[in-house]
């Protein structure tokens, strides 16, 4: 397994959190809310994937509740 | 010298959708929108490239407040501008276009399923699926969770959603201990609660209680402003497709592919029809190019190109309108755009 390989997770999180685009640097807390993307590390690879819910609802099964109207 | 004409001009990010009493801007980059009357959507359209001073004009200064009114609310709330270079402003096209054949996926499951989790996410990166959502109706632990999540490691599957039981002798630290270790959870829905609360993790995700039971499929299909989805992705890919079936594939609790579980049509068992094949079969496709123009009352409707539809549960087309479009309204949905109020009465349950 090569050097990078072994790397603890958090050290890929750490790089990866350098590869934000620049804006996200200086967005508010509310747009880093809204905007929010959470990164994770593909197994046996060095890849980062970034994580974020689908653009729309994959089913309307899941209840709300009349705040989140 | 003279000043060049200044004109108005919405952002790209920014479009009109115009239903048949009022109509809405929808910021898509910000995901918000306001009502607005349909006469301000045609002064955008029949007069884009005048001044304001011009479109006063145009209407012999009888309405010069109005129009003043209606310019400063979209310039004041950020959904547009005045330039003298209105070509340098290309509106944002609406096409849409998603790397692969799926792009979302439900998984129904039951303590009986068996699914191999394993070889379904396979099959799914495969196609290009970016979410899926598991529904269980019956109790899985975080610990079973764990191990079908596990099974994502190896995919690019960016999204995954859980909707499961609650268990009432789990401590909630344990479902947050599930989606800690699981980045790609986005959310997690525990149905059959003993009360409705949200708890946010601190890599901000959702994990919802909710008392209502969900016991199969037939709890989908409800059309609520809750479930808007206010993005260029979604607002494009509505436009020009079905914006709940579009790059859908599912599997039914027995282990039967379908577009959706709560339709009738099935392609195939996955213990011997592979996802792409079933997606190859005629008909699997039947509702992923449909629009809400199509359907009526919704292609009246201001909100028609940011929610959701649904085509399992339907009203008869024929009874909705004067003039019927070749399908039904979703009977989960209780607005009514011709007199811009929700009509009281359940939902699909």
């Amino acid at each position: 397994m090569s050097e990078e390989k072994k790397k603890p997770l958090f050290e890929h999180l750490n790089e990866a959190k350098d590869k934000l685009p620049v804006y996200y640097h200086y967005m508010t807390p509310a747009e880093k809310s809204e905007q929010v993307r959470r990164i994770t590390y593909i197994k046996d690879t060095t890849e980062v994937l970034e994580c974020g819910p689908f653009a729309r609802p994959v089913s309307t099964i899941i209840p709300f509740t009349d705040e989140s109207a | 010298m003279s000043q060049p004409k200044q004109v108005f001009r919405l952002f790209a990010n920014c479009k009109v959708t115009e239903g048949a009493r009022r109509s809405v801007v929808c910021d898509l980059w910000h995901g918000r929108y306001d009502f607005i009357p349909n006469m301000l959507v045609h002064l955008l359209n029949e007069h884009a490239d005048m001044s304001l001073d011009e479109i006063k004009a145009a209407y012999d200064h009888e309405h010069d407040d109005t129009i003043d009114e209606y310019y400063h609310f979209l310039e004041g709330n950020g959904y547009g501008f005045y330039t003298s270079e209105p070509h340098l402003f290309p509106p944002l096209p609406d096409t849409y276009r998603h790397p692969g054949p799926i792009s979302n996926a439900i998984i129904d499951m039951d303590r009986q399923s068996g699914h191999d989790i394993e070889k379904i996410l396979a099959q799914l990166d495969d196609l290009g699926c970016v979410a899926v959502q598991f529904r269980a109706y019956e109790a899985f632990t975080p610990g079973e969770w764990h191990s079908m999540l596990t099974a994502a490691l190896t995919t690019r599957i960016p999204d995954v959603q859980l909707v499961t039981p609650y268990i009432s002798e789990l401590a909630s630290a344990e479902w947050r201990k599930l989606v800690n270790t699981h980045p790609r959870v986005s959310s997690l829905s525990l149905h059959s609660a003993p009360d409705n609360r949200k708890e946010e993790t601190p890599s901000q995700v959702e994990i919802t209680f909710t008392t209502q039971p969900i016991t199969d499929h037939s709890h989908c299909g409800v059309v609520h402003p809750a479930f808007f989805s206010i993005n260029i992705e979604a607002y494009t890919e509505a436009t020009q497709a079905n914006s709940c079936l579009n790059g859908k594939i599912s599997i039914d609790r027995q282990g039967y592919i379908c577009n959706c579980p709560s339709l009738p049509e099935r392609y195939g068992h996955t213990r011997d029809t592979s996802l792409r094949e079933a997606l190859a079969q005629k008909d699997f496709a039947r509702y992923h190019s449909m629009t809400k123009d199509s359907v009526s009352v919704c292609s009246d409707c201001e909100f028609r190109y940011i929610c959701s539809d649904c085509r399992a549960f339907v009203q008869d087309p024929a009874q909705d309108t004067d003039s019927p479009k070749a399908y039904g309204k979703p009977s989960g949905c209780n607005y009514d755009p011709y007199t811009a109020t929700y009509t009281s009465g359940p939902a699909v349950s």
